[in-house]
């Protein structure tokens, strides 16, 4: 029997050259997946440093407070407290009509007690707002709807004087959109983009818009992140077009991009937190602005000394109800309080806040109240100027919807 | 209730029943076919034969005068038969039959009852999860195929590799049998790419332990094997050409095996233990699973050791393979088998536990192809140039002797009448199976079998539709009598919902796309489902959302409360505020309204036809594409009726 034979040398040659290819080949199958990996472990540690929702305003009708509770995802459900003016108990009066999880922005003024915007979730991409004027007893829709749904920053809706109202959204890098009927029609302000190109903005190299307010006197201002060092970009709208309104940084912050926290007005004035990073470190300051002639707020501003933060996050920061400046930090262990009560004050230095503390409430007189949530149970504990330790004077215990929103 | 989706169940009994119904069908249409072919083949063998044995006869007759006189009636007789084919080589005989009998085994898997559902969201798309994207976005697409047509593709895929399977197994030899081995390959490679995201061959883990590069991928293998012209099995190079690929495999394999890093040379929390644990999550008789605790704690202990073990397995066999020598080869052939057998067990879990099983994965395909190498080389292919001759002369009974065996030679064409009648019914099955499929394929929408396991067929009803006098989003007068001669599809929908009422929306405005030129006689209606949101701002941003503002015949109705409960109630529509109950929750928690997923088809008549239940379930694109025929097919069905 015949039987043909290959060629030894041709066989031979092919699988000298297909097993010195091996080692390559499997080397780049397995490199494939380390670069995944490697991709993974830098994505993990971005750090934001950008405050929580949950933060407290102050109206005619008392203290409110925006809370998130639950779990999480479409198990976390945004709510709102109320401690009515003079009282010393909190009550739940978040609006109702819509599934909350993607969160709330609270904003008092405009002659109604609160003002509240539920921000995007799952398939919901505008924002409803709801108002109420009896504190929380009864809510009415407001007739219009946010486009595009408000940003992820505690201060993207503010209120002013006559139903004006500003909201904010995240739509190319900070969308500022203005009604003037109480909610009915929104019509757009500022885009970031626009702002940025703004000669008055040249100074701050605007690449976000991060929070909106309305002074007392009804001029609109605007924070933002700057990206030029030194810079503090906030902006104040008045005869039709944006100045810079920002405060004048410190020498030792001109190195520092900063970036507005929040803004906001109280009856006490309009106040702003700023983080400053730079190589040297993060910083927070604080900064008060003394009411004075529209669209020249930025002329009487002043600041607190920096508050070196570390490689801490910054849970929650704002201008208390009185005009306090606090910020909630944290790092590997507990939450660490720090507030400055006045223009030219220290930083005061808190107990370590109470384990799960989501927000703060600045009271008078160096007192502080901290809002701690487990699942559906709302802890107010409270802190007296001088003491120790925190002291749990209030539970809440909130029906939470699970499993309502998907 | 809004938000409240159900998810399908793989042993949802409406797809269950649907899906036996199409086997049972289809399997019907075979056996038809399969009995008209053997009416068919009959018929022309009796013609066929009847000539033949009457020549066989005189043949008989003239020896019985004459004497035997040899060679001339040798010459007669050739005349009568076909002349005979080479015998089919060993190794090629090994790959179509057991490759056959694989596809066979995988088709009877395909017709478990949780494969309709269960397949694309079980088995292939979590098989790509952690591929790149383009493989996971191939993957996400065929499961949105499967996912739409879940019964009719899980039948196709039963009768393909059935079909499959009884053609390799019936066509021996010829052009029949290459084309088997053609569309084997094909279909392997469709499954490779599709269903089992490339073996998971650009994802990070890739080992030879768990089924890489794919079980599938040596189907093909052995497909193309068998598609080739016989001249390429001649001799032993095809035997040489599979044992050296295998050697590669093994020898890459086992270079792969021992990369540092990959944690398979760590015990306990290591790759491999890792993967003997996830595979008691499948459900398996107890004494497997018995086996792999066991083996899962040697591992643990023994990681290292274990892994050695299995790279000087690999590296050796490998070599051996490449090496050619035929003793090396046969003893390595035994190692390999024995190793791929246990990682078959141990490891792999049999492959085709759980009830969405696909294949018995990776180690007896590749077992397979190594016997097919050693046969192969040990047991050369004869040209047919060749095996005619010296068969002539050995068998005598086969070949040259019909004239002589007149029982024989028929019988033998008999068999290759039986096996082409069987080859041709086994493409019959296939395409069986590959028609219905591409039709469904085709269609622009998902079968309504879903949303009918989802909530139940509609509900034929006949009673006067309530009027309402409500303000549409551009904010005109509308009543339902204002509507008289058109049908109506109508629902209740809440413009601040952040769940199932934005998908109902857009199942809405795309049976409207479905029903092309019948959406004329048809108007989709919405009326506000919340006492609070309900200006016509809302609406109209509900519209915008949706993409519904840019469509004709859809209208968003609202009005004051008052209206609006009225039209609730004379609907017999709950709407509530949610809340969690108990407590503070007395209050609103953030919870959003309360209410029914329904619609009604109204007919031009003014009279409720038909009730669906549109709670939309997962929301997947198949979900919602089938609720969208559903609608489009019921305001069909009212306004034609």
């Amino acid at each position: 029997m015949s039987v043909r034979r290959s060629r030894p040398s041709r066989a031979s040659l092919m699988i000298a050259c297909l097993l010195a290819c091996l080692p390559a080949c499997t080397a780049a199958v397995a490199g494939c997946g380390a670069g995944q990996a490697g991709q993974q472990t830098l994505s993990a540690v971005t750090i934001a440093a950008q405050p929580q929702l949950s933060v407290p305003v102050t109206s005619s009708a008392g203290t409110w407070a925006v809370v998130p509770m639950g779990t999480s995802g479409t198990n976390l459900f945004w709510e709102l407290f109320l401690r009515p003016a003079g009282t010393a108990r909190w009550a739940l009066v978040t609006p109702p009509g819509v599934a909350d999880n993607g969160g709330l922005v609270a904003a008092v003024g405009g002659g109604l007690s609160l003002t509240a915007g539920f921000r995007p979730s799952q398939h919901l991409s505008f924002s409803p707002l709801a108002a109420t004027a009896d504190g929380g007893r009864s809510w009415s829709a407001l007739p219009g709807v946010l486009p595009g749904g408000f940003a992820a920053d505690p201060d993207a809706l503010a209120a002013g004087p006559g139903g004006r109202l500003l909201g904010l959204t995240a739509a190319d890098g900070g969308t500022l959109y203005s009604s003037a009927d109480g909610g009915g029609r929104w019509t757009e302000l500022i885009v970031a983009p626009s702002l940025a190109s703004e000669p008055a903005a040249q100074a701050c190299r605007v690449s976000a818009l991060t929070a909106v307010t309305v002074t007392a006197s009804g001029t609109p201002l605007a924070g933002a992140a700057c990206g030029r060092p030194g810079a503090a970009g906030i902006f104040s709208f008045a005869r039709s077009s944006w100045q810079p309104a920002g405060p004048a940084l410190p020498p030792s912050l001109h190195a520092d991009t900063v970036r507005v926290l929040r803004l906001t007005t109280t009856q006490a004035g309009t106040a702003a937190v700023l983080a400053a990073s730079a190589n040297g470190g993060n910083y927070v300051v604080g900064a008060w602005a003394r009411a004075g002639p529209p669209g020249s707020p930025g002329q009487h501003w002043t600041l607190t000394a920096p508050l070196a933060t570390g490689t801490a996050q910054v849970l929650t920061a704002g201008p208390g109800p009185g005009g306090e400046i606090y910020v909630l930090l944290r790092s590997t262990g507990a939450g660490r309080l720090e507030m400055c009560q006045t223009p030219g004050s220290r930083w005061q230095c808190f107990p370590a806040v109470p384990s799960r503390t989501v927000t703060i409430v600045p009271g008078p007189a160096g007192q502080a109240e901290a809002l701690a949530v487990h699942g559906s149970q709302l802890t107010v504990w409270a802190a007296a100027p001088g003491h120790h330790s925190w002291t749990a004077v209030q539970t809440i215990k909130v029906g939470i919807p699970y499993g309502s929103s998907g | 209730m809004s938000g409240m989706g159900s998810m399908l169940s793989t042993d949802n009994p409406a797809i269950v029943a649907a899906f036996h119904a199409a086997l049972a069908k289809q399997g019907l249409i075979i056996l038809a076919i399969v009995m008209a072919l053997a009416a068919l083949w009959i018929v022309w063998r009796s013609q066929q034969v009847q000539p033949e044995l009457g020549r066989l006869r005189e043949l008989r007759a003239v020896k019985a005068v004459d004497g035997w006189r040899g060679e001339p009636d040798r010459r007669r007789a050739r005349t009568a038969v076909p002349a005979r084919t080479a015998a089919e080589p060993a190794a090629r005989r090994l790959l179509r039959i057991g490759f056959g009998i694989l596809w066979v085994f995988d088709g009877l898997l395909q017709a478990q009852p949780a494969m309709p559902v269960g397949l694309a969201d079980r088995v292939t798309v979590p098989a790509a999860g952690s591929s790149p994207g383009w493989v996971q976005h191939l993957s996400n697409w065929a499961g949105l195929v499967w996912d739409s047509h879940p019964v009719g593709a899980a039948a196709a895929t039963v009768w393909i590799q059935l079909g499959l399977g009884l053609w390799l197994l019936a066509a021996r030899t010829g052009p029949l049998s290459r084309l088997a081995g053609a569309a084997s390959a094909g279909w392997a490679l469709a499954v490779w790419a599709f269903g089992e995201a490339f073996g998971a061959i650009f994802a990070p883990g890739l080992t030879v332990l768990f089924g890489a590069p794919g079980a599938v991928l040596f189907y093909a293998a052995a497909g193309a094997a068998v598609a080739l012209p016989e001249r390429y099995w001649d001799g032993r190079r095809m035997g040489r050409v599979i044992l050296a690929v295998m050697g590669l495999f093994f020898a890459g394999m086992a270079v792969l095996q021992a990369w540092p890093g990959r944690g398979y040379w760590q015990g306990r929390g290591g790759t491999l233990t890792g993967m003997v644990q996830q595979m008691f999550q499948v459900s398996q008789p107890g004494w497997l699973s018995g086996w792999l605790t066991s083996f899962a704690s040697f591992v643990s202990a023994h990681g290292f050791a274990v892994n050695l073990a299995v790279v000087i397995v690999l590296a050796a066999s490998g070599l051996a393979f490449l090496s050619m020598r035929e003793r090396a080869v046969r003893f390595a052939v035994v190692v390999a088998g024995v190793f791929c057998l246990a990682d078959w067990v141990l490891v792999e879990d049999l492959g085709f536990m759980g009830g969405t099983g696909t294949d018995p994965n990776s180690m007896i395909p590749i077992t397979l192809l190594l016997a097919a190498g050693y046969l192969g080389l040990t047991r050369p292919g004869v040209p047919a140039a060749e095996s005619a001759r010296p068969a002539a002369s050995t068998a005598p009974a086969a070949s040259a002797g019909p004239a002589l065996f007149p029982r024989a030679a028929a019988t033998a064409g008999a068999w290759r009448g039986i096996r082409g009648t069987g080859a041709v019914a086994a493409i019959a099955v296939v395409l069986t199976g590959t028609i219905p499929m591409a039709v469904a394929s085709a269609r622009p929408s998902a079968d309504t079998i879903i949303a009918t396991a989802l909530d139940g067929p509609p509900a034929s009803v006949n009673y006067p539709a309530p009027g309402f006098a409500l303000t549409d989003q551009h904010g005109r007068e509308v009543t339902l009598a204002s509507m008289r001669g058109r049908t109506v599809l109508l629902t209740f929908l809440d413009p601040v919902c952040t769940t199932d009422c934005t998908l109902i929306a857009q199942e809405f405005r795309d049976a409207g796309t479905l029903l092309g030129d019948w959406s004329r006689q048809v108007e989709m209606v919405a009326i506000v489902a919340n006492p609070l949101y309900r200006s016509p701002a809302v609406v109209q941003a509900f519209d915008r959302q949706e993409r519904l503002d840019q469509v004709p015949n859809w209208l968003y109705l609202t009005g004051t409360t008052a209206q609006l409960e009225h039209t609730w109630k004379a609907y017999g529509f709950p709407v509530q505020l949610l809340s969690g109950g108990g407590g503070a929750a007395e209050r609103s928690s953030g919870g959003m309204i309360g209410h029914n997923d329904i619609a009604y088809v109204i007919d031009p008549h003014g009279r409720t036809r038909l009730e669906i239940e549109t709670d939309p379930g997962p929301g997947s694109a198949a979900t919602m594409s089938s609720f969208s025929a559903e609608l489009a097919q019921a305001a069909r069905q009212v306004s034609g009726s």
